[in-house]
């Protein structure tokens, strides 16, 4: 199942050789392929649509000047994902005391799929962006990105041991604080 | 569905919306992202034959060296013959000289071919001539 959500998201192989050879419409068909994580993870980690599209943005145009160091889709994904990472983190360790309220009243940007519960939805992504940046992280790329805790703590640059203590107390403070927001007696892992 | 389903619903990953490579690529050139300007109504003339402003150039450098090697050997004629009038002036001051020292040679010489008158009593000693 994993694969083929993977191999659906898995743009084709043509458009970051054609983006290397210099073909001039090929980079922005990558970016297209490509925005959809760039933006998503971004915007998981910083809940501000505008911090989010900047963040994006500095993404892809660095991108634009490392392109001939990038080696095969699968050195692209983990590139993509590394960078904004630890952009994000940088962004949202300045803006830490700055932290947004009143998000709820904003309109809704993320897709939220049929049988998903709104309120469940917004709730927890709330609560995911009060973690501390790290956790989040961590956070945000397992659940986003379905990577397991090896893979994130090569894109964090982190101890895998690290990453699972990490995870482990950030669910076990969003299992706790979910149950409270949302009136569950016990939130099922 | 579980506490990690519900987590993966909460954070699935949203589109940036439209036109969102448009404005990476507008930042990557900014120089191609300006709309073009209409052209003039009115054409501009084409010049039948087109102005190079470079033609005259290569005729200028050719005078310029023509003039610079005209000058170089009208300096080295001069030069070389002042050199041979100082040389013709060199050699008539020796050539006076020497006539000049000539001449007194000779006028000495004059002087002792004049015949001495032998002093009686001392033969080893010969009276000079009495002009």
């Amino acid at each position: 199942m994993a694969r083929a959500a993977v191999s659906a998201t898995s743009p084709p192989p043509a458009a970051l050789e054609r983006a290397r050879r210099g073909e001039p419409d090929a980079f922005g068909d990558l970016v297209r392929e490509r925005q959809r994580l760039v933006f998503g993870l971004a915007l998981n980690l910083l809940r501000d649509r505008a911090l989010a599209e900047e963040v994006a943005q500095e993404v892809f145009l660095q991108l634009h000047r490392s392109l001939g160091g990038i080696e095969s889709e699968a050195h692209l994904t983990h590139w993509l994902r590394r960078v904004t990472s630890h952009r994000a983190i940088d962004v949202a360790r300045h803006r830490r005391h700055a932290e947004v309220s009143g998000l709820d009243e904003a309109p809704e940007p993320w897709v939220v799929r049929r049988d998903a519960d709104p309120l469940v939805c917004r709730t927890l992504r709330r609560l995911v962006a009060t973690l501390p940046p790290c956790p989040r992280t961590v956070v945000v790329l397992r659940f986003q990105e379905d990577l397991e805790p090896a893979e994130i703590a090569r894109v964090l640059d982190m101890p895998v041991n690290t990453v699972k203590s990490h995870l482990r107390r950030a669910l076990a403070v969003l299992r706790a604080r979910a149950g409270q927001a949302l009136g569950r007696a016990e939130v099922t892992s | 569905m579980t506490f990690d389903d519900e987590l993966r619903d909460a954070l699935r990953p949203s589109d940036p919306g439209p036109r969102f490579a448009e404005r990476v690529l507008a930042r990557l050139e900014p120089v191609a992202a300006v709309v073009p300007v209409e052209p003039a109504v009115v054409p501009a003339p084409v010049r039948e034959h087109p102005r190079r402003p470079f033609r005259w150039v290569p005729l200028g450098l050719a005078a310029s060296v023509t003039v610079a090697t005209a000058a170089g050997v009208v300096f080295l004629e001069a030069q070389r013959r002042a050199e041979g009038e100082r040389a013709r002036h060199q050699v008539i001051v020796a050539l006076r000289l020497t006539s000049g020292e000539l001449n007194e040679i000779g006028r000495r010489l004059d002087t002792r071919a004049t015949p001495t008158e032998t002093v009686p009593g001392d033969p080893g000693r010969s009276e000079e001539r009495v002009p």
